[in-house]
């Protein structure tokens, strides 16, 4: 299977005071000419880490590769809230205004402790939606 | 009983509110060899940050992406470690004709004799009056969030938001964070004021914001259960919280003396000040919300330009090492106010000092 390409996608509409996404950066991919301009990503920098993801206080980051398999893609979505969804499960993909999309599968569930109580859950997504999905509905305690 | 002054109540610089303002110009003056003491009415000190459990917006310099909680600590920690005195449950009680100040601590007035007062205090939440608010279940969102994160205590289980503001939409995604549901958020605006982002963060959560729409009246017996709201719309509710703006704790500065003036963009009425935060009383300065609402890295920077400013005037600092520190300062605060929810509040700061030169140049005339 060859590479997947990801690449961060940044949903950051408006000029506020705020620029963790630029230092987070280990490729420098992300520029800002001062602190409340909004950022610019030079895709052919971004490796698709996922620390600007991470980092953002907005939540506004997230990662997109499109070549996972034939039908898939990845989004790999900031999420803080608890119990964490386990790997390998179905869960809810939802839209920017939080309507269920589609299922999803959990590929991945990933907390460092650099990553300060946000932590990154990567989820299998049909192409078709890969543009829709931006979150998941909440796991039930 | 007033206990007698003496040399041990001689401090050079008493900075009254221990939030990120006050801590800002505790770590610029303790700093700089000034002997320098916070004092908070609060058993902790940090004003609201601790209450913050989200990541901050900002710079490096400002601790960006650090959640507000642990900004505190470490802001904290800076004062201490620069030599500041933190003296809590003590609550000012206003200023004499000597220049002392009387303060309150374990039911006894004491005094203090400081060379210079920084007025730190915040602001305070606003409100709005309508049928059925005084119920239980009906708060500030800012109480909410006390409950919530300082006393993890959910003030409801099914709650709905006035206002769409920051704090409004903040607490609410706090609160969907302690499992409760937020219902709605309503606001009288046809647009949402706070950050796009923090609203994306709550609308992708699932919580939907009802525009154009005001709070009728809440009803229920004991308790709030239901709230009507304009436009044929009804919530059952346990809770109503609302977050309709700050206004700055204007009390200690009008004891103080300090001449009063008004800005709608910063709150409305706050301590007339000079571009170093001088009021118009030569020996007390303002930083953060005091000074006009704003956010937590404008009061911490703030905070610090009163500071540099209030030991430089004592003579701590060189003039123009404290000059070339206030200019850094300077640079990051106009950084803030940029963008288009700051740069409002630059226009109305800058209002502010001119009205100021211009009383005094009235005054000289």
């Amino acid at each position: 299977m060859k590479e997947e390409l990801r690449t961060a996608v940044l949903e950051c509409w408006e000029e506020i005071p705020c620029n963790p996404c630029v230092t987070a950066c280990p490729a420098g991919a992300i520029t800002m000419r001062s602190l409340s301009d909004l950022p610019v990503l030079e895709k052919n920098l971004c490796t698709g880490c996922g620390l600007c993801a991470v980092a953002c206080p907005g939540l506004a980051i997230i990662i997109l590769a499109d070549n996972h398999d034939k039908l898939n893609g990845t989004l790999t979505i900031p999420y803080e809230f608890l119990p964490l969804p386990e790997k390998g499960s179905i869960v809810t993909g939802t839209d920017r205004r939080g309507v269920s999309i589609c299922s999803v599968e959990v590929l991945q569930v990933l907390c460092a402790t650099t990553f300060r109580e946000t932590c990154l859950v990567k989820v299998l997504v049909p192409k078709e939606y890969l543009n829709d999905v931006r979150g998941i509905k909440r796991i039930q305690p | 009983m007033v206990t007698v002054p003496g040399s041990e109540n001689d401090i050079d610089v008493l900075i009254i509110g221990a939030g990120p303002a006050g801590l800002g110009a505790a770590i610029e003056s303790a700093g700089s060899g000034a002997s320098v003491l916070v004092m908070d009415e609060n058993s902790l000190p940090g004003g609201q940050l601790f209450k913050q459990i989200h990541k901050f917006f900002g710079s490096e310099d400002h601790f960006a992406g650090v959640r507000g909680f642990e900004i505190g600590k470490i802001l904290l920690e800076q004062a201490r470690k620069a030599g500041t005195m933190i003296k809590l449950d003590s609550k000012v009680l206003g200023l004499m004709d000597d220049g002392s100040v009387p303060y309150m601590v374990d039911e006894k007035v004491k005094i203090i004799r400081p060379r210079k007062i920084i007025i730190a205090v915040g602001g305070k939440e606003n409100t709005i009056p309508f049928p059925g608010w005084t119920l239980p279940g009906i708060m500030t969102a800012g109480a909410a969030q006390t409950m919530t994160n300082i006393h993890r205590t959910l003030p409801g289980k099914k709650i709905l938001m006035v206002g769409s503001g920051n704090v409004g939409l903040i607490v609410s995604y706090h609160l969907i964070q302690a499992g409760a549901v937020v219902v709605g958020i309503i606001d009288i605006a046809n647009e949402i004021s706070g950050y796009r982002v923090h609203a994306d963060k709550i609308q992708r959560a699932g919580v939907p914001v009802y525009l154009n729409r005001k709070i009728l009246s809440a009803t229920g017996s004991g308790r709030v259960d239901t709230v009507n709201i304009s436009g044929d719309l009804e919530f059952k509710v346990d809770s109503v919280l609302l977050a309709v703006g700050l206004s700055p704790l204007t009390d200690l500065a009008r004891l103080f003396g300090c001449r009063i003036c008004y800005s709608k963009a910063l709150g409305g009425f706050m301590p007339l000040h000079d571009e170093n935060l001088l009021t118009t009383n030569k020996n007390v300065y303002v930083c953060g919300d005091v000074a006009g609402i704003e956010e937590a890295n404008t009061a911490l920077d703030e905070g610090r330009l009163a500071g540099i400013s209030a030991v430089m005037n004592l003579g701590y600092l060189d003039p123009a090492e404290g000059t070339r520190r206030k200019q850094e300062v300077i640079k990051r605060l106009r950084e803030l106010r940029r963008g288009m929810y700051g740069e409002k509040r630059e226009l109305a700061k800058k209002r502010v000092v001119s009205e100021y030169k211009k009383m005094f140049l009235n005054n000289e005339a």
